[in-house]
C-alpha cells in the first residue's frame, strides 16, 4: 500500500470540496518523482513534512567537492548515536580523510556509489527510488539519506525509540512456565518468537495495513507445517481490511473472523510467544500486529479456549484434571442461573425434600419472582466486576469486598434476594473466571441473559432448548474452515489425545489432523494405518 | 422477501414466549405435602369420643373438614402434613424473619372428609393459601380399618396423577393414622420426614419391612400378588415402625409380629442385617455354664429356593446361608478361649434359632392368612413352568398344605476386636 496518494476517495472528496474548497493538499503542492537534485528531493519531503516539529531537515557538504547531501528522519523515532557514530562521522570527517590519503577528489558522479560503499558504517541500509517508499521508511523511523547527482536515495537503519521492557503477561499469568510476553513493538515480537523456534522455515511476512496509520501487520507459519490454503487464506483476509487506522490486533481479529454476529471468538488471542510457537508448530498461523501485545493465532477452536498455558508444561494427570474442571466450569458458569430459575419457579420435584423446603424458608420474603431476583443480582454482579476492572487496583480490591460481601449480605437482610440466590451468582462468577481465554468467559457470560429468560419462561423446556440452540450454533462456527467445535463434532479420535485429557508427551507424536497440517508427524513415525 | 422472512421469524418467537409463564408457581408459594394419612369415615365409635375430648370445639373444625359431594359416601377421612416453614427449625436459615423456630407446631395437618381423593385434594386448596404439591411426598399411612377393605381404591389416585412419586412409601396403622402425623419428633420438625427415614436404619434392624414404596405395591396388586406392608405404631411423641400388616390380593388380613418380619425377610432374601440371639446348647453349656445367650450379627445372607414337583405333593426347599460376626455373649465367659470347636456348635444354635422362626412363620402364614407373602407362586411359575400351568388354578388350595423344607447354615466369620 502506498502512503503518499491522490484523491483518496474522490466521490467525498468532490462533494466536500464544492462546499468549502480545501488549502492545496501536501501531494498536490510538488511533483512526487525524485530528481537529481538535493534541494528539489529535500522540497519534496520538506512539503509533507516542514510543518511537524518531529522532522529533521540536515544538509551537509560532501569531502573536498563540497557535494550538498541531506539527511531527513523523525526526531524520537531514530537512534542518534548511530547516526552522529555512523553516518556523520563518516560522512563528514572520515571521507575527507580517506580523500587526502588517496590524493583524488570525490566528484559528483561517484559521490553515491562513494557513499554507499565507503562511508556508510551501518549494516542494514536500502537503495530505494522512490519518493513513496522513502516516505515510508523514514515514518517508520530510518533515516533519508540524499546525495547530489543521483535521484536514488539511501535509506539508513537507525531505528530506536523508546520501548516498554519485556514483561509477564498479565493476562495469561502461568505458574510455571516462561514468563515473557510481547511488547508493543513488533520487531521485538518477531524476536521473541525466533528465539523459542529457530526453524528457517519458520516465515515471517509484513503487510501495512490502514490508509492513514500503515501499521504493520506480520503473519508468521512454519513452511512444511501449516497449510498452504489455510496461509493464502490468511493473505486473503488481511488484504480485505480496508479502514484508515489500526491500533490493537482486536479490529484485525474482527475483520477477519467468521461469523462477526456470534458472541464467541472464533480467533485465539495470547500474549504469550510461548503459546504462538506451540500453534505455529501444530500448523496455524499467527498474527502480529505492531503495537500491540496481543497475537491473533488462526484457525481456533473451542476447545482452545479451555486450555492454558500451563496444561503442556505440569504433568500429564494435573493437567487432565484441570481441563475437565474447566469443561465443567464453563457448562455450570452458563446453565446454573438458568438453571436455578427454571428449578425455582417450575419443578421443585427435582430438588432433594429438605432442599427444596430450605429454598422455600429462605424465600419466603423475598417479593420478586426468581426471575427478576436473577436477572437483580446477575447485573449487580456485572456491574461490580465491570467497576472493579475500570478503577485502578487498589481501589479495585475494595470494591470487590462492599460489593461481594457487603452489598451481597445487605441484600439478603434488606429482602431483596434470597442467600440462595447470592450463592448461585457468586458460584457463576468464580466459575466464569475459571475459562483460561477472556473473550471466551465473556461469551458465555452472555448467553446466560437469554437461558435466564428461557428458563423463567418455560421452564427446564426452555433451558434445554436454549442448549441446544447454543450447541447448534457451536457446531456450525468454522473458524478459517476449521469446525469449531473439532474435534468432537465433527468427531476426530486421534485428536483427542490433546482434547479434555491430555496424555503424556510420548502419545503426543502427531500433530492434530483438524489443522490438515502437510507434515503430519512431530517425529520421525511409522506410517499412519488405514 | 427477507423483510417478510425476518418479521414470521419474529412472530414465532414471540410465540414461544407468550405462553406467558406456563405453569410458573414460585417454590414458596406451594405446599409441600409430606405425609399423608388415611382413615375411614365415621371413625369407630370409641374413637370417636376421643376425638370429641381432645378437639377444643370439634363441631366447628368439622364444619370445614366436610365437604359437599357430587355423588356417593363420605367414606374417607384424607389428613395431610404440610410444613409451616417459618417456624421449623431445620429450614429457616436466618433469612432474618422470626428467627426460625417459634412456637407452635411446625406443620399444619388439614383433614377433608369425602368420598374421592381428588376432590378432597382440590377441596383443601379452599382453605389455604398455598397450592398443594405431591412431588416431596414421603409417606402414605393407611388406617388398618382402610386397609382390610382394601387399598386398590385408596391408591388408585396417588398412582394415577401425574404429581405423585413411585417412590413413596406406604404404611399401615393399626389405629387412626392421622395420629402418626400428629406426633411432634424430637429431632425433626416434621414426622413425615423422619418416619420415611426409619426405614433406612433396615440395614441394622431386622424387624421392619423396607422397600414397599408406593410402585412396587402396585405392581403386586395388579399382578395379584400377595404382599406385606410396614406396619407404623405412635404415642404422643414417638414412632415406631416394626412388624408388618400381611395383604391378601389388596386387603388385609393380618399382623406379622417382629420376630416374623425377621423370619419373613430371611426367606425372600431381603434380610440386610440384623440381631439373632439364641440360647447356647446344652453341649456348649458344659463348656462355659448354664443360661447363656450369645449374639449373632447378620452381615451376609443369601437365600435359594427350590420347588420339587417330583412326588404327590408339590414342596419346596429353603436353603438360608448366613454369615456374621459373633456379636456378643452373655453369661458366658470365653474370653481367651474362643475356639473354633465352640463357634461350630454356635453357628449350629444360630442355625436352629433362625429355622424354627423361619419354619413356624411359614405356617402361621399358611394356615392363618393363606397369604403368599413370600411370592412362592413366582418361584414355581419361573422355574418350573410347565408345572405351575398343571396347577395355577389350584394354588389358592396348594398354598396353605405347600411343604416347606428350611436348611440354615450360619457362619461365623468374624468375632470381634476381642478373641
Amino acid at each position: 500500500m502506498k502512503i503518499i496518494e491522490k484523491k483518496k476517495n474522490p466521490k467525498n472528496l468532490k462533494i466536500m470540496s464544492e462546499n468549502d474548497p480545501p488549502k492545496l493538499s501536501s501531494e498536490e503542492k510538488v511533483d512526487l518523482t525524485l530528481s537529481k537534485s538535493v534541494e528539489e528531493n529535500l522540497e519534496k519531503f520538506k512539503a509533507f513534512l516542514e510543518e511537524s516539529s518531529d522532522a529533521v531537515f540536515r544538509e551537509f557538504k560532501l569531502g573536498s567537492q563540497g557535494i550538498p547531501c541531506a539527511l531527513v528522519y523523525i526526531d524520537g523515532l531514530v537512534d542518534k548515536t548511530i547516526i552522529h557514530n555512523h553516518i556523520l562521522k563518516g560522512l563528514m570527517y572520515e571521507i575527507a580523510l580517506l580523500e587526502s590519503k588517496r590524493g583524488d577528489a570525490i566528484d559528483l558522479d561517484k559521490a553515491f556509489s562513494a557513499v554507499k560503499e565507503h562511508a556508510l558504517t551501518v549494516a542494514d541500509i536500502k537503495i530505494k527510488d522512490t519518493l513513496d517508499e522513502c516516505m515510508k521508511f523514514v515514518m517508520s523511523g530510518e533515516v533519508a539519506l540524499m546525495v547530489e547527482g543521483s535521484d536514488k536515495i539511501i535509506i539508513v537503519s537507525a531505528r530506536g525509540w523508546p520501548t516498554r521492557s519485556i514483561s509477564e503477561p498479565e493476562t495469561e499469568g502461568v505458574i510455571r512456565g516462561p514468563r515473557e510476553g510481547f511488547t508493543e513493538t513488533l520487531r521485538m515480537n518477531t524476536a521473541l518468537l525466533r528465539r523459542k523456534c529457530k526453524d528457517p522455515n519458520m516465515v515471517i511476512k509484513t503487510i501495512s495495513l490502514g490508509r492513514r496509520s500503515k501499521t504493520d501487520v506480520a503473519y508468521v507459519y512454519i513452511k512444511g507445517i501449516a497449510n498452504e490454503e489455510l496461509v493464502e487464506e490468511v493473505e486473503r483476509r488481511l488484504a480485505t481490511i480496508d479502514v484508515d487506522q489500526i491500533m490493537e490486533s482486536g479490529q484485525v481479529e474482527q475483520w477477519i473472523q467468521d461469523s462477526p454476529l456470534s458472541p464467541f471468538p472464533q480467533v485465539q488471542v495470547t500474549e504469550r510467544p510461548d503459546i504462538t510457537v506451540a500453534g505455529l508448530v501444530e500448523g496455524r498461523v499467527a498474527i502480529l500486529v505492531d503495537n500491540s501485545p496481543f497475537a491473533l493465532i488462526v484457525p481456533a477452536g473451542m476447545y482452545q479456549f479451555y486450555q492454558s498455558p500451563e496444561d503442556h508444561y505440569d504433568r500429564w494427570i494435573i493437567s487432565s484434571i484441570l481441563r475437565t474442571l474447566r469443561w465443567i466450569g464453563s457448562l455450570v458458569a452458563t446453565f446454573t442461573p438458568a438453571t436455578y430459575v427454571a428449578i425455582i419457579s417450575f419443578h421443585p420435584g427435582f430438588l432433594p425434600t429438605q432442599l427444596a423446603l430450605a429454598i422455600a424458608a429462605t424465600r419466603a420474603n423475598v417479593p420478586f419472582p426468581a426471575f427478576i431476583e436473577a436477572l437483580l443480582m446477575e447485573t449487580t454482579i456485572e456491574l461490580l466486576r465491570e467497576a472493579g476492572a475500570r478503577l485502578p487496583k487498589l481501589i479495585g480490591q475494595t470494591i470487590g469486598i462492599i460489593g461481594g460481601i457487603i452489598i451481597g449480605d445487605a441484600a439478603v437482610k434488606a429482602g431483596i434476594t434470597s442467600p440462595t440466590m447470592v450463592l448461585i451468582v457468586a458460584v457463576t462468577a468464580i466459575t466464569s473466571f475459571i475459562i483460561p481465554s477472556y473473550s471466551a468467559a465473556i461469551a458465555f457470560r452472555i448467553i446466560r441473559y437469554p437461558l435466564i429468560i428461557l428458563g423463567a419462561s418455560m421452564g427446564m423446556y426452555g433451558v434445554m432448548l436454549g442448549f441446544i440452540v447454543v450447541n447448534i450454533h457451536l457446531v456450525s462456527l468454522k473458524s478459517f474452515g476449521m469446525n469449531y467445535m473439532a474435534p468432537q463434532a465433527p468427531l476426530i479420535p486421534q485428536d483427542w489425545k490433546d482434547f479434555i485429557i491430555r496424555l503424556p508427551h510420548s502419545f503426543l507424536k502427531r500433530r492434530p489432523v483438524q489443522y490438515y497440517p502437510v507434515d503430519i508427524d512431530r517425529v520421525d513415525q511409522d506410517a499412519i494405518k488405514r | 422477501m427477507k423483510r417478510a422472512s425476518a418479521i414470521i421469524l419474529l412472530v414465532l418467537l414471540v410465540a414461544l414466549f407468550l405462553t406467558g409463564c406456563w405453569d410458573r408457581i414460585d417454590i414458596e408459594s406451594r405446599a409441600y405435602i409430606l405425609g399423608i394419612a388415611i382413615d375411614k369415615y365415621p371413625p369407630h365409635p370409641g374413637e370417636k369420643e376421643k376425638n370429641d375430648s381432645e378437639a377444643a370445639s370439634p363441631q366447628e373444625e368439622e364444619k370445614f373438614e366436610k365437604m359437599e359431594l357430587h355423588a356417593g359416601d363420605r367414606k374417607y377421612a384424607m389428613t395431610i402434613q404440610i410444613p409451616i416453614l417459618k417456624k421449623a427449625q431445620t429450614v429457616s436459615a436466618g433469612t432474618g424473619s422470626g428467627g426460625g423456630g417459634g412456637e407452635g407446631s411446625s406443620t399444619w395437618e388439614i383433614t377433608q372428609i369425602g368420598s374421592s381423593f381428588i376432590s378432597m385434594n382440590r377441596e383443601i386448596l379452599s382453605r389455604t393459601n398455598l397450592i398443594p404439591y405431591y412431588e416431596h411426598l414421603q409417606v402414605i399411612i393407611i388406617s388398618e380399618d382402610v386397609a382390610r377393605q382394601g387399598i386398590e381404591d385408596v391408591l388408585d389416585f396417588f398412582v394415577r396423577d401425574q404429581e405423585m412419586r413411585r417412590r413413596v412409601k406406604l404404611f399401615v396403622s393399626p389405629g387412626e393414622a392421622k395420629s402418626i402425623l400428629d406426633v411432634k419428633p424430637r429431632t425433626e420438625d416434621f414426622s413425615a420426614m423422619y418416619l420415611a427415614h426409619i426405614p433406612m436404619n433396615s440395614t441394622k434392624n431386622s424387624r421392619m419391612v423396607h422397600e414397599v414404596d408406593l410402585g412396587q405395591v402396585i405392581n403386586y396388586i395388579h399382578q395379584g400378588y400377595d404382599f406385606v406392608l410396614p406396619r407404623v405404631e405412635a404415642t404422643k411423641d414417638e414412632i415406631k415402625t416394626s412388624g408388618a400388616a400381611v395383604f391378601k390380593k389388596h386387603k388385609m388380613v393380618g399382623w406379622l409380629s417382629e420376630l416374623e418380619v425377621e423370619a419373613f425377610k430371611f426367606i425372600v432374601n431381603r434380610f440386610l442385617g440384623g440381631i439373632i440371639v439364641t440360647e447356647i446348647s446344652e453341649e456348649m453349656a458344659a463348656e462355659t455354664g448354664e443360661n447363656g445367650l450369645i449374639s449373632l450379627e447378620v452381615l451376609r445372607t443369601k437365600t435359594e429356593i427350590t420347588p420339587i414337583t417330583e412326588g404327590k405333593n408339590p414342596s419346596l426347599r429353603i436353603d438360608i446361608k448366613v454369615e456374621g460376626n459373633y456379636a456378643e455373649e452373655i453369661n458366658i465367659h470365653t474370653h481367651g478361649r474362643l475356639r473354633k470347636e465352640f463357634l461350630i456348635k454356635a453357628e449350629k444354635q444360630f442355625a436352629k434359632e433362625i429355622e424354627n422362626l423361619c419354619k413356624k412363620t411359614i405356617r402361621k402364614v399358611q394356615q392363618e392368612y393363606e397369604a403368599d407373602i413370600f411370592h412362592f407362586e413366582h418361584i414355581f411359575r419361573t422355574k418350573k413352568p410347565a408345572y405351575w400351568k398343571q396347577v395355577e388354578k389350584h394354588w389358592e388350595v396348594i398354598f396353605p398344605e405347600l411343604e416347606v423344607d428350611v436348611n440354615v447354615e450360619v457362619e461365623i466369620v468374624l468375632t470381634g476386636i476381642i478373641k
